[in-house]
């Protein structure tokens, strides 16, 4: 039963580097890419000019272009490249096929331009991290199961009988971040350009946050942990710590993570139960992200030296330690009443950015490094430029990091301020925007450095690499023999003694059993990581919002979801929340706390994450419809020192009302209570409201023939909001509202 | 942790030059891992079905009944004050002052630096929409218009905010029009 490699005979075994190769070049470019537009909005945030008034620089449409690039451009690119040339060494083999790594590449690399270009264009679903449109969408969904075939694939054809760790975390994450994409994706078109999701309100946020946070729980965690896994003891030349932590942090990770995505919506309409369920999971992932940062770091023992002298292990130190402080700082944001301060706040900026920055960039920079003499058969061209990327990537994350954590407190406890006459301390927004001023200019000269960084990256690069020929780029070449199989039930009978008692190590050999059998270790990574999703998914899918009895909710009309079409175009929801918390002080500033059943006709939710505005939740019938006119013509003329960008293109625009019908018919069946004649007649419907309207600013203000412009359809959006619940008497807010 | 005395290469752990040992649990990160189980299921447990646990929602009762109760008493003693001693208010420069920051900074959005008028109407013509007098006035800022886009005031400013504000309404009022927006509402002599 023993397995003998030597009776196999030796074959030359070609590795694919083209394509490790490619990707890391996908990689820094696209990083360098994604990072600049990161820093253009943050300075629109100190100087609003830097929207340039042009409707595709706006902040509202250039951030999701930021978290997409840097999210699906640079991590997504990194992950790939440390996937391919790891997994290959890994299991002894090339890919399965050069043609799917090839279309792999090049669809991964025009999904991307696709993006670019379709979101200044304002072509969003308008959900964070999910914004690509349908055909995108698509299109990333047969790339990755091109991805996953040809890589699943590869396992059967490896030539190493056992999958090390690394290949776990790689498993994990294909299979997680595939069930995440098509499950959260599934929207019904209007065009090619729009569709609506086919959850509604809380529902849809609840399936959202389930994606958002395991997005970056499988591509910026577990893929970078095999990461890890591969290239630190590499570079270490050390033994890995130990395999059982390996192997309990591994599961723990992969089924607890999923279940935490509530932590996003605390305080918010979803049911408690969910947010409660949220809180202790993501408690619990405290300890299996962190055996994952001492595995790494304890494999280091007796390395310390090297670290001091080999800029490599120095971003992977400063990677895994970075990694600890989220995964720390992430259960801690995870307690509600942290979380009640953190929450829509800059808090949440700086902790993203210390595991984008510190660990996904830093795991990057080092990976980088290590591959260039690996893959480019050059030495690197300076050690010391090396060191000094390092020394400034890492002034620049502190830079980054702390003033956005001080940011965020300050601005909560301003937000939450109030006097013992009952009243908000700061009841002017943008007095509490004002305080925390400085500390935006800190955070640009933070990210400024590490771009710096990178730049000294790209440089080193580029001369490590001047001169290498084509002809010098061939392919690795091992030798190596395929193991020998036992049949399934021998492999079995090992595990128990001659009495059919199970072994002393009984546990840890059936796990080394899977281990040899990758596509079992699959299907069972699978249902560990499907489990939270359905036991928070489906109940609330089955379970629908519905409003007391004496309320009506009553669906959008033609003009006013037009206008919230433009609304979500616009990128509003970047910077403004729509979801008052059941807070006291917050209630106090913008009315009564939301309830779910507002939402129920929201396909998507706009809740928001980020409040760099006030909530407009409760914004309908605080202005005038005048006021908004001019406040989205030109914030500062009604609202000093504002730092919204100004929307004159609304002013001008004519309204596209070509396609309401279907925009209705759709929603229809997505079960809004549309009447047939609401569709029959929707342009004349939307004409006489808009008409209506337009008469009225006329009158209050003078504006001529606003009747058939966006500006309209916006307006009359955002004067609804929140009104449905006027009459539920549980809402009222003492005398202020 | 002992430095490798547990250190024990795995036979037959070997991936591209990569070995492995397999040194314990850390016995710390086992512990909190534990504690942390621990506390979810008591917490679920206190939450869900204890039938103690306070959720979020109740919590926020609380919080807005105490709230309103608070603010009844303050009415109470917050009364508006009478005529004569609005009319004592406005005569004070120091109140002025104050109700013009206040006015600055709150009201000048809608009605103008100088009271002239943009969304808000004209503060300086004769011409009231809801009566001017100072009572009258006093009742506008107070309660707001909140349909046409006036904020009810009551309850965002405070009370000595309000008063000063409304006194130094009413003195630019007499102080005389300026260029602005037109007249709108009824004509008032004196602005009384
Ligand atoms: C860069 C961030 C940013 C973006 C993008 C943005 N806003 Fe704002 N918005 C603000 C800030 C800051 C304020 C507070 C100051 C003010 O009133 O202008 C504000 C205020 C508002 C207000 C007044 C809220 C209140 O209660 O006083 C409305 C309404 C509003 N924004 C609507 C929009 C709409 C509609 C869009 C999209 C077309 C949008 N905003 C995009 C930052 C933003
Ligand atoms: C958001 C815009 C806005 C702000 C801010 C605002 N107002 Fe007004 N105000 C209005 C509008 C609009 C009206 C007209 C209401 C109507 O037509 O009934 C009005 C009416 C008034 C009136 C009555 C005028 C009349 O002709 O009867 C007074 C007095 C007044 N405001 C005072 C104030 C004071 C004092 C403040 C600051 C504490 C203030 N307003 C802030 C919009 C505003």
């Amino acid at each position: 039963m023993k397995i003998e490699n030597s009776s196999a005979a030796l074959e030359t075994v070609k590795f694919d580097d083209w394509i490790a190769r490619a990707f890391l070049w996908a990689t820094m470019i696209w990083g360098l890419v994604g990072m600049l537009v990161g820093l253009l909005i943050a300075t629109q945030l100190i100087d609003w000019r830097l929207n340039f008034d042009l409707p595709w620089l706006t902040f509202g449409r250039l951030r999701p272009l930021h978290t997409n690039a840097v999210i699906f451009a640079f991590a997504a690119n990194s992950f790939f490249a440390a996937c391919y040339y790891s997994t290959q060494r890994l299991l002894k083999t090339r890919m399965y096929s050069d043609l799917m790594s090839r279309i792999h590449f090049w669809g991964w690399q025009l999904i991307i331009v696709a993006a670019a270009i379709s979101f200044p264009i304002g072509w969003t679903q308008g959900r964070e991290y999910a914004e690509l449109i349908w055909p995108i969408d698509m299109a990333v969904t047969i790339i990755w199961v091109i991805f996953t075939v040809n890589f699943l694939l590869t396992l059967w054809i490896r030539r190493e009988k056992h999958i090390y760790v690394a290949i776990w975390f790689y498993i994990a994450s294909i299979l997680a971040i595939a069930m995440l994409h098509v499950v959260n994706n599934i929207q019904l078109p209007v065009s090619w350009t729009l569709s609506y999701s086919v959850y509604a309100g809380a529902q849809d946020a609840l399936v959202q946050w389930w994606y958002g946070h395991n997005a970056v729980g499988f591509l910026l965690t577990t893929p970078f942990l095999g990461m890890m896994y591969y290239f630190l003891p590499k570079a270490a030349d050390r033994p890995i710590f130990s395999y059982r932590l390996s192997i309990i942090h591994f599961w723990a990770l992969v089924f607890i993570y999923i279940w935490a995505g509530p932590h996003h919506l605390y305080y918010s309409a979803l049911p408690e139960w969910l947010q409660s369920l949220g809180m202790v999971f993501s408690i619990m992932l405290w300890a299996p992200s962190w055996g994952g940062m001492l595995n790494g770091l304890y494999t280091l023992r007796g390395a310390w030296h090297k670290v001091r002298e080999e800029p490599i292990l120095k971003f992977f130190v400063a990677a895994v330690t970075a990694y600890g402080m989220s995964t720390f700082e992430g259960p801690l944001l995870s307690i509600k009443a942290v979380n009640k301060i953190s929450h829509f706040t800059d808090w949440t900026i700086a902790h993203v950015h210390v595991g984008a920055l510190g660990w996904v960039g830093f795991m990057t920079f080092g990976m980088i490094y290590y591959l260039i003499p690996k893959l480019w058969k050059r030495p690197i061209y300076s050690r010391s430029l090396a060191n000094a990327h390092f020394w400034i990537g890492l002034i620049g994350i502190l830079l980054y990091a702390v003033p956005l954590w001080i940011a965020g407190v300050t601005q909560a406890l301003m937000w939450l301020a109030m006097d013992d006459q009952g009243a908000l301390v700061y009841p002017d927004f943008m007095e509490t925007v004002k305080s925390i001023m400085p500390m935006y200019y800190l955070r640009a000269i933070g990210g400024s450095l590490f771009i710096i960084g990178v730049l000294i990256m790209l440089y080193n690069f580029l001369r490590s690499i001047a001169g290498v020929k084509c002809s010098e780029l061939v392919d690795t070449e091992i030798k190596a023999a395929h193991f020998s199989t036992v049949k399934p039930e021998d492999q079995i009978s090992e595990l128990f003694d001659k009495e059919g008692k199970p072994k002393a190590s009984f546990w840890k050999q059936v796990h080394r059993l899977i281990e040899g059998w990758p596509l079992v270790f699959s299907a069972i990574a699978l249902m560990a990581l499907m489990v939270g999703g359905l036991v928070q998914i489906v109940p609330m899918i089955l379970v629908q919002a519905s409003a007391p009895k004496d309320i009506i909710v009553r669906p959008y009309t033609g003009l006013e979801l037009l206008g919230r079409d433009i609304y979500i175009r616009e990128g509003c929801y970047n910077c403004h929340s729509q979801q008052v918390r059941p807070i006291l002080e917050e209630a106090k500033r913008y009315g009564p706390a939301s309830k779910a059943y507002e939402y129920m006709y929201d396909h998507p939710f706009q809740w928001g994450s980020k409040r760099t505005g006030p909530d407009l939740h409760r914004v309908g019938g605080k202005y005038p419809d005048l006021w908004h006119y001019r406040h989205l013509e030109d914030p500062r003329s009604v609202s000093a020192n504002s730092l919204m960008p100004p929307y004159p293109w609304l002013l001008t625009a004519n309204l596209d009302i070509s396609n309401l019908e279907t925009r209705l018919k759709v929603l229809k069946k997505l079960g809004v209570p549309y009447r047939d004649q609401d569709i029959e007649f929707a342009k004349e419907d939307l004409e006489k409201q808009a008409l209506e309207f337009s008469g009225r600013l006329n009158k209050d203000g003078g504006v001529k023939n606003s009747e058939k412009k966006e500006i309209v359809a916006l307006i009359v959006y955002l004067q609804r909001l929140g009104k449905d619940a006027q009459s539920d008497s549980v809402l009222k807010l003492g005398e202020s509202q | 942790m002992n430095e490798s005395d547990d250190d024990k290469l795995m036979r037959d752990h070997e991936y591209d030059g990569i070995q492995e040992y397999d040194n314990n649990l850390p016995r710390w990160w086992v512990y909190k891992f534990l504690i942390t189980i621990a506390f979810a299921v008591v917490y679920m447990y206190w939450m869900q079905f204890s039938g103690s646990g306070k959720n979020i929602w109740d919590e926020y009762m609380t919080d807005r009944t105490a709230y309103e109760r608070d603010e009844m008493l303050r009415a109470a003693k917050n009364m508006r004050p009478s005529e004569e001693e609005f009319l004592a208010l406005a005569a004070d420069p120091l109140v002025l002052s104050s109700g013009e920051l206040v006015f600055k900074e709150r009201c000048a959005s809608c009605h103008g630096l100088k009271g002239e008028g943009i969304v808000g109407p004209n503060l300086t013509d004769h011409y009231w929409i809801h009566g001017g007098s100072l009572m009258e006035i006093a009742n506008v800022v107070e309660k707001g218009v909140p349909e046409k886009g006036m904020v009810p005031w009551k309850g965002i400013l405070k009370p000595d905010e309000i008063y000063a504000v409304i006194a130094y309404v009413h003195e630019l009022n007499k102080k005389g029009e300026v260029e602005g927006k037109a007249a709108e509402g009824e004509f008032v002599s004196g602005g009384k």
